[in-house]
């Protein structure tokens, strides 16, 4: 506490800092408008317009689109069928298409149902259910009754046509190794002209039709 | 202080844009995401978790499963292939068409052997005149889009993981280290759940080297009572528990097994498309017949013989 209070005074103090507008320098700008620059391009290169559905390595929805899956081709038809199988046949003709003995659920591997040339039979089959025995393969088969699926399928009569065309595509190809597309409108045309029918179809009833 | 009305707008802006940029523009790109459905088969995704996978979860959490198990599976790039299934009638003709695309493609010995890979290329753009070529003259061809990269090689996933994955994950776990592989897809790629009790029971029992740890206090070693548990482990060798005593999981074990079973992180969707795979031939096999043949209905007389419980 001996320190002169007087020494301290005598560094001549520095000037008092002031707050004023200073213009900024060049250099800064010209940073800035480099990394403005090159994130516009990064963007354009990477950013797929903040899209949800763009990802790496896609960059903007109509590639994306370009890459999809081809629609409305027979694959297409195969997967939906595949699936409107699990869900409404494979309880009881199973997923492999063996069927149930113990149910009398005949199997559609290798039927001559399932082989016949149009896909007519199996049209009405589906969509109105059978009642009584059914010869495949040479082997009498009797569940009873098989449930008109077709008509129990959700939707109007154009998704129902849609969807029993599917079923009918995916039991054919996958079953009968016959890969041609049943098309809804011959669905829709074979329904028609069965709409009125309330009872089941017997075989002596499918017989009658053009295989 | 004279510009704290500055430093206050400044600082304001800076925060401000930071909660944009990290919270509301996410929020607002994604933050309606619902179940979508898959392409083409349009089947629904994701499906909710079932109870028990949902209890497992949370066990998955609890046990920092997260720390060493990423689930998001990467992707660099897209490769597309183009397979000739058929040439068609005309084979010729076929041929000549082809090789008016491309002198490579359009040569007879390509058209030995089908379907057989024609080329891969990197843009689908590409692919697209071959398949006009060939579909015009009669032949069929098939277009595969297949992800590449570096995960899906190591077998991985199918595709990479999108935000769809996750939408009803509660707390989503996509991790951020990899001490152990990939869980995204591990329900696909180990489906066998007591595969994953004697993983999770005694890792290297199961993957030689693994460094996973054991988590062995999700079994309980309990003595072996008139006979062994049907879920007891199936081990052998150096894990297998002493003579008389059984490994049987816990509700822990069987929940979190229930989760990685869950995982399936493969659907083709619109933002992630890959070809999915062919759906597979039908069983002509004539044996399940005939063992399916030997089932026979109950009769009630049946039932009634068996010692009835009830007196």
């Amino acid at each position: 506490m001996n320190a002169d209070p007087k020494q301290s005074c005598s560094v001549a103090s520095e000037a008092e800092p002031t707050a004023t507008m200073t213009p900024m320098p060049v250099w800064i700008l010209g940073l800035m408008f480099t990394l403005l620059f090159l994130g516009a391009w990064y963007f354009d290169l990477y950013g797929g317009w903040f899209e949800a559905k763009v990802y790496a390595p896609y960059s903007s929805v109509a590639d994306v689109q370009r890459f999809q899956p081809k629609k409305g081709g027979i694959a297409d038809t195969l997967a939906r069928g595949r699936k409107l199988y699990a869900d409404n046949c494979a309880v009881c003709h199973m997923e492999t298409g063996v069927g149930n003995p113990a149910n009398g659920c005949p199997p559609l591997v290798d039927s001559e149902w399932v082989k016949s040339p149009s896909p007519t039979r199996m049209i009405m089959l589906i969509s109105k259910g059978l009642a009584g025995p059914i010869t495949v393969n040479g082997k009498v088969w009797n569940s009873g009754v098989m449930l008109a699926v077709g008509d129990s399928l959700p939707g109007d009569e154009k998704e129902k046509a849609e969807k029993i065309a599917a079923i009918a595509t995916y039991v054919r190809f996958q079953f009968g190794k016959i890969e041609v597309e049943t098309k809804p409108a011959q669905a829709l045309t074979i329904r028609e002209s069965i709409k009125d029918r309330t009872a089941n179809f017997t075989e002596a009833d499918l017989l009658k039709v053009e295989p | 202080m004279k510009s704290s009305s500055i430093v206050f707008l400044a600082a304001f802006i800076a925060l401000s844009a930071s909660w944009g940029g990290f919270v509301l523009a996410p929020q607002l790109q994604l933050g309606r995401a619902d179940q979508t459905k898959t392409v083409p088969a349009e089947e629904k995704y994701p499906l909710a978790r079932p109870g028990l996978a949902q209890q497992g979860a949370e066990v998955y959490r609890s046990l920092g499963c997260v720390y060493c198990h990423s689930q998001q599976v990467g992707q660099n790039g897209v490769k597309v292939e183009v397979v000739l299934l058929d040439a068609g009638t005309n084979a010729d003709n076929t041929i000549s068409a082809l090789a008016k695309v491309n002198a490579q493609l359009g040569k007879p010995e390509n058209f030995i052997g089908l379907p057989k890979k024609l080329t891969e290329v990197a843009d689908i753009g590409a692919a697209d005149s071959i398949v006009k070529a060939v579909t015009e003259s009669g032949g069929k061809i098939e277009v595969n889009v297949i992800p590449t990269g570096a995960d899906i090689s190591r077998g991985w996933g199918k595709r990479r993981t999108v935000a769809q994955d996750f939408i009803y994950d509660s707390v989503v776990q996509p991790g951020t280290r990899r001490a152990g592989p990939d869980l995204a897809n591990v329900g696909s790629r180990l489906a066998d759940a007591n595969w994953q009790l004697r993983h999770l029971y005694a890792p290297q029992a199961e993957i030689k080297g693994s460094t996973m740890p054991a988590y062995r206090f999700l079994f309980e070693k309990r003595k072996v009572g008139k006979v062994t548990s049907a879920d007891a482990l199936k081990l052998t060798g150096e894990f297998a528990p002493p003579a008389g005593f059984e490994i049987v999981p816990t509700d822990d074990a069987r929940a979190l097994v229930a989760y990685l079973l869950s995982l399936h992180a493969e659907a083709p969707l619109f933002e992630s498309p890959v070809t999915p795979p062919p759906a597979p031939a039908a069983s002509t096999n004539t044996t399940i017949v005939a063992v399916r043949a030997e089932i026979k209905n109950y009769t009630a007389s049946e039932l009634l013989s068996v010692e009835g419980t009830a007196k």
